[in-house]
């Protein structure tokens, strides 16, 4: 990958990595860090990509592995944490609060969630990168769904 | 609810400094591996830092590494480090003195303590910045990037993670020199060792920061011999039992460890990679004189590259004559070691 290349890239999913991160690990800075390495690895990857959904699709399974790794780690089930990242903002209130809501689901079903509601993935697309079976999927989406539209309307 | 589902994440982008961090990615060396600190990591050494600031005020403030490590183990042991165990920690320490100046600020690599996994090392910052913040909140000087290379490199294993970098002390002396000590651990995976053999050691510091402030912008690069004698004192245990959490359930069991190597600066083990979220108790070893030496904080990855062997490294509180060592404990396990 050229310097240009990766720098289109970058430009161009830089958030996706990000936003999947920050739903895979909750915190900010966890969420900074591995969307680095994902970057990082991006840049010194040979794999030489067939197009955009070819690229994008290695970006998000890269991100997964990478938020899997960390939490995972020794590290990170030792830290405590201590937010010195700053949260997202938003442009209203109601919206800053809908967003701690989502964020405080369970994590088997946020990222789930994310993916398939803003990446637009299938259910069994979403099975597939996270590798688990479409069917258990398809529960936590459900489920998902109905927790995330409660919150909805009480917002 | 997709569309107020996506509204709310259109809204979430990454922070700037972290696009500007990426795209000064190819500006690196393509095979330089990156070790910056993880923020949430140095969340953790700030709270390290901040529970070990009383000790700080009561036994004065440590300018050497001997200094710092005899302060550890008083606070550890309730007694003053006995001739035997500084000169053993005088035996794993080597004067340095390699420095880099940039826009009026001279970073130092005063000294180091190197043993088998887990290198420590004192920096002293001297020049044209400001000084700011309180006494006592020092700990918020930092580096916003730290990264260490090694040439000839030891790490054989191509699988990611196992390494890491801390800043457990900071403070700043009466003429307004910065000290700060910076703590690198690798996992070498059983094939390797940073006592192997000597190498050409390159410190890379970005931005002195104070808080989330950055107070002089630079890149700092020290590039040091570290002189070894190839000399490796471990003590081994082939297979061990012991307790374990998942701290997702907060369930226990007893897992099984093997190729276990203490050395007396860490300690590192392989489980399968069925049991890797089964987080061994902590670990500790005793020593002849009833002092506990607890591990501090270390790294995990996997072993090969077929992802069946999760292995960890810990390091200890302050090196260890393993002459000493009586037992290893996980937990309220047991395992003698004479």
């Amino acid at each position: 990958m050229t310097e240009q290349e990766f720098n289109q890239a970058a430009q161009r999913y830089l958030d996706m990595v990000y936003r999947i991160a920050l739903n895979a690990l909750r915190r900010p800075a966890d969420a900074e860090d591995a969307a680095q390495t994902v970057m990082l690895r991006l840049w010194q990857t040979q794999e030489a990509f067939e197009g955009e959904d070819h690229l994008r699709h290695w970006l998000v399974r890269v991100t997964v592995n990478v938020c899997r790794d960390l939490t995972r780690s020794a590290w990170y089930r030792r830290i405590v944490p201590l937010e010195h990242c700053p949260e997202p903002t938003f442009s209203a209130p109601e919206e800053g609060r809908l967003y701690d809501a989502v964020m405080a689901l369970p994590g088997k079903y946020r990222l789930p969630l994310y993916l398939y509601y803003y990446e637009g993935y299938g259910a069994a697309e979403v099975g597939e990168l996270l590798g688990v079976k479409t069917s258990t999927i398809q529960t936590r989406l459900a489920r998902g769904r109905e927790k995330l539209k409660k919150l909805l309307e009480e917002a | 609810m997709k569309r107020e589902y996506q509204k709310l994440f259109d809204q979430v982008q990454a922070p700037q400094r972290l696009r500007e961090e990426v795209l000064q990615m190819t500006k690196q060396k393509q095979t330089a591996r990156p070790r910056w600190l993880p923020k949430a990591m140095l969340a953790a050494v700030l709270i390290f830092v901040i529970l070990a600031g009383t000790a700080i005020a009561a036994v004065g403030m440590p300018g050497t590494l001997r200094d710092w490590f005899s302060r550890e183990w008083e606070t550890l042991s309730g007694a003053p480090m006995t001739e035997e165990q500084l000169a053993f920690v005088d035996a794993l320490t080597q004067p340095v003195g390699k420095s880099n100046t940039q826009n009026g600020v001279e970073v130092t690599v005063d000294s180091v303590t190197v043993g088998n996994s887990t290198m420590w090392m004192l920096l002293k910052v001297r020049g044209d910045y400001p000084v700011v913040g309180e006494t006592g909140e020092e700990y918020l000087y930092h580096f916003s990037g730290m990264d260490l290379l090694f040439d000839p490199d030891p790490d054989q294993v191509n699988t990611p993670g196992g390494y890491g970098m801390d800043v457990p002390y900071v403070a700043v002396a009466e003429e307004g020199v910065l000290t700060m000590m910076i703590r690198f651990t690798i996992d070498l995976a059983g094939q390797s060792s940073l006592l192997d053999g000597s190498r050409e050691v390159t410190l890379l510091l970005n931005n002195l920061m104070y808080s989330d402030r950055v107070l002089l912008e630079g890149g700092w690069t020290v590039t040091f011999p570290l002189e070894v004698n190839g000399e490796r004192t471990v003590k081994t245990l082939e297979e061990i039992q012991v307790p374990a959490m998942d701290l997702d359930t907060r369930e226990t069991k007893t897992v099984t460890l093997y190729d276990v190597e203490i050395s007396p600066t860490d300690i590192t083990y392989v489980c399968s990679a069925e049991d890797q979220m089964w987080h061994p108790m902590a670990c500790s070893l005793e020593l002849s004189d009833g002092t506990v030496v607890g591990d501090s904080g270390g790294a995990s990855r996997f072993r090969d590259e077929a992802y069946t062997q999760w292995s960890s490294v810990y390091y200890w509180q302050v090196p260890v004559d393993l002459e000493q060592v009586t037992a290893v404990w996980f937990g309220k396990t047991q395992i003698p070691l004479t």
